[in-house]
């Protein structure tokens, strides 16, 4: 059965669309077939991270307003076969996407029988990002640990559980996952920036990853490689480490070291 | 000087009137309506005090005037009137009731027609950005709620979990309502319209545990807001 994970997060530059190519490439490399979409219409930037630029010519707003067929618009990735790109329109505005298209949409991409459906949100709280999450089973909220970003992301997930078509239905739940980004572990003991566990009690979801601060990233976006390829460098494996335990792994947490000193949060409100 | 207790003292109020919504205008109509509800095992709505809610009438061909006596009529005491349109309020000023001129709720409908007083029961997070309401009754909450969101209840709040952003028990006014936490880190706190904000530091005095926050009188008869650390458990200790 196909299940739709939106990766989300309320504020702009966090990370979304570079863990969103990390989880797709990774959920592929570990043989499931994967379909990630772009849902930021008209700035569109996951076909330049996962390197396949050159080679959309139909797009997500293409095959919704029936000029082209889906198979025709799905990218497939030169490193992975099981992993199928449907990148967003760069002409069009956010307006384009309805829900009926993108049902149907996602309907053929079950039809085709992918294993994940990987939707890459816009920042903001607007359409975009609703039709993003609106058909999530799963939902990953990215935050950088700073205060802005986790009251965004609490924000989204008011949003999630109250706009996702499961909540309107009074099904189960979206389920979500807690992804933090851009994480120094020495500045967060020295409480210049929030504690993984500071950011995870404000938002109460469980942590399925903590990604480090790495140069790699910048670099591997320019050379449209996801991130979770440049082999061994602490940011990959923390991408391969959130696959693994999103599909059920267990794996302890990596990259946070020297929990002991007290967070900022313990030293603002006495802990 | 001794202080003097004061001999009259003016306070908010929530008693137990009822509020008849009329729906349609026709008095004949109505009357028998009433006149049923009252026999299908209601007694309660025989002179009973209730509130005649015009608000959301449909058709207008019948006057205010008419649906008071119809409603009189039936043995229910009509203490006063709410209109939602200023023009209606000639009609009634004979009948010597107090006329309420309020907008309609948006939400009129969805109210039970009876208050349902078992607490509300909060078990998922509340958001930033989220507001939930306990109308007429206390609500018991199992998950924290989060900076920017906004926790009401007409009666008192009992958390398990963390209180941030707005908590605000009593809202129509019932002073006897209390607020316990777990943990409390709110921005703003309010029992029956007396509040306090708070800055990052200020609820630092009361510890990481559990605390219980309610109206005291003082001697001159005003109302201030208390907030008090219970003493610490060993079961309700943070990490």
């Amino acid at each position: 059965m196909t299940r739709v994970v939106v990766v989300t997060s309320g504020k702009g530059g966090v990370g979304k669309t570079t863990t969103s190519a990390s989880f797709a490439s990774g959920l592929a490399m570990r043989g499931k077939k994967t379909a990630v979409v772009d849902f930021d219409i008209g700035l569109r930037n996951l076909d330049l991270i996962l390197g396949c630029e050159r080679r959309v010519v139909y797009d997500f707003v293409n095959v919704i307003q029936g000029d082209a067929k889906l198979s025709q618009a799905l990218v497939r990735d030169k490193r992975n076969e099981n992993l199928a790109i449907l990148a967003a329109s760069q002409t069009k505005d956010k307006d384009a996407l309805k829900e009926e298209g993108v049902k149907a949409v996602f309907d053929e991409l079950r039809e085709m029988g992918f294993d994940y459906i990987v939707c890459d949100s816009p920042a903001g709280i607007e359409g975009g990002a609703l039709m993003a999450l609106r058909f999530a089973d799963e939902a990953l909220v990215v935050t950088n640990p700073e205060v802005s970003a986790v009251r965004d992301a609490d924000r989204m997930l008011g949003i999630i559980d109250s706009k996702s078509l499961r909540a309107e239905q009074g099904l189960e739940p979206v389920k979500e996952h807690l992804v933090i980004t851009r994480y120094v572990p020495k500045r967060a003991n020295k409480g210049e920036m929030l504690g993984h566990a500071d950011v995870q009690e404000l938002l109460n979801i469980p942590i399925l990853g903590v990604i480090p601060e790495s140069e790699v990233v910048l670099e591997c976006s320019n050379q449209g490689t996801p991130v979770i390829l440049a082999d061994g460098s602490p940011a990959a494996r923390a991408y391969d480490d959130m696959v693994a335990r999103f599909l059920g792994e267990e794996r302890p947490l990596r990259f946070i070291n020297g929990d002991a000193s007290p967070s900022l949060w313990k030293r603002l409100f006495g802990g | 000087m001794t202080k003097r207790r004061r001999r009259v003292v003016i306070k908010g109020s929530s008693l137990p009137v009822l509020r008849i919504v009329v729906r349609d205008g026709d008095a004949s109509a109505l009357r028998k309506e009433v006149a049923d509800t009252i026999e299908n095992g209601r007694p309660m709505l025989a002179e009973a005090i209730a509130v005649l809610d015009l608000r959301e009438r449909q058709a207008r061909e019948v006057g205010a005037r008419e649906i008071v006596d119809a409603v009189r009529d039936t043995g229910v005491r009509v203490a006063a009137v709410l209109i939602g349109d200023a023009s209606e309020r000639d009609l009634l000023t004979g009948l010597d009731l107090p006329v309420i001129e309020a907008q309609s709720p948006q939400q009129a409908t969805e109210q039970p027609a009876e208050p349902d007083l078992a607490p509300a029961y909060l078990t998922r997070p509340l958001r930033s950005g989220q507001r939930f309401y306990a109308q007429g009754r206390d609500v018991v909450v199992a998950a924290p709620t989060s900076r920017g969101s906004e926790l009401i209840a007409d009666g008192s709040i009992y958390a398990f979990s963390s209180l941030r952003g707005r908590v605000l028990a009593g809202a129509s006014g019932n002073a006897s309502a209390c607020i316990v936490a777990s943990h409390l880190d709110a921005e703003l706190v309010a029992v029956a319209g007396v509040y306090r904000i708070f800055e990052a530091d200020d609820l630092k005095a009361l510890g990481s545990g559990p605390v219980s926050v309610g109206l005291s009188l003082e001697a001159d008869g005003s109302e201030r807001l208390t907030l008090a650390s219970l003493a610490p458990s060993p079961y309700m200790q943070r990490r």
